[in-house]
């Protein structure tokens, strides 16, 4: 039976290439196509880079969902960090509180079909993000 | 200083340009030790273009584009023309939907038409060479040759 489900705990530049890597293969087994693959495996890396960035250490869940018969990955960052102290700004194009990339999240939000954040100052954050085969 | 876990990029030269393929994907390090390769290899050989291969590359995030276009910009003011070929239609998608700034970066479809456009005569460049071709025109491009 295929793996239908992988975290990955991130704490180095090389996690995120493994959370990559086996995003590509829970797409590739959720029937994603390969734009689609190229787009939530984008997010991925985005969000595992955040980890690292804002956090230092954190995990990303990888599972493959279904609803009816339509299939697709799901994707939930994790991380107890800061937090982001307004989510609003921070879904706003052109803020980062980093000032070196900008675009982060509300890019990653147009490259998925569902996005979901929960962050709150102390609290950590919590980024799940889907996209539908 | 030599790491040899890294895997190196191949620089070959080829009608006066040097070619480099990126692999399908990209390791902490690949970039680094590519630009350090690509800058030594520019510097000791006179080279009228460089072209850099992406087809095979599956992924490529805003930090890793971020760290590619700094090796390609160091890499023109060293004097050869840079171009960017065979991004795939995905990378791009994803790419365009971040919001990565390909401002003056140029790009072809393929390696054959990327070494046409180095080879040409500066002026009256045409399709494929475009020097002010943008990401989406990128993206329409990618999509219109996959099909």
């Amino acid at each position: 039976m295929l793996l239908r489900q992988q975290i990955v705990t991130v704490v180095a530049e090389s996690d995120v290439t493994l959370a990559v890597l086996a995003a590509r293969d829970l797409a590739q087994t959720a029937g994603l196509g390969t734009v689609q693959i190229g787009a939530i495996v984008t997010a991925v890396s985005e969000l595992a880079r955040n980890i690292i960035k804002y956090a230092g250490h954190g995990r990303v869940e990888l599972r493959v969902v279904s609803r009816g018969s339509q299939q697709g990955l799901e994707a939930v960052a994790v991380d107890q960090g800061p937090g982001i102290e307004s989510l609003e700004l921070a879904m706003q194009d052109k803020y980062s509180t980093s000032r070196t990339l900008g675009l982060g999240l509300p890019g990653t939000k147009r490259l998925v079909d569902d996005f979901e954040i929960d962050s709150a100052p102390g609290r950590g954050t919590r980024v799940l993000v889907r996209k539908w085969a | 200083m030599f790491d040899s876990s890294i895997p190196r990029v191949p620089l070959q030269r080829t009608q006066g340009c040097l070619l480099g393929t990126l692999p399908r994907e990209l390791v902490p390090g690949t970039l680094e030790q590519f630009e350090l390769d690509l800058l030594a290899k520019v510097r000791q050989s006179a080279l009228a273009g460089v072209v850099i291969d992406l087809s095979a590359l599956e992924l490529m995030d805003l930090t890793e584009f971020a760290k590619l276009r700094r090796s390609l910009r160091m890499t023109g003011m060293l004097g050869p023309k840079v171009i960017v070929v065979g991004l795939r239609p995905g990378v791009v998608a994803g790419l365009v939907a971040l919001g990565a700034d390909a401002a003056g970066l140029r790009t072809a479809l393929n390696v054959e038409l990327g070494l046409e456009a180095l080879l040409q005569k500066p002026a009256g460049t045409t399709a494929g060479s475009d020097e002010s071709a943008s990401l989406p025109d990128v993206l329409r491009r990618a999509l219109a040759g996959a099909r």
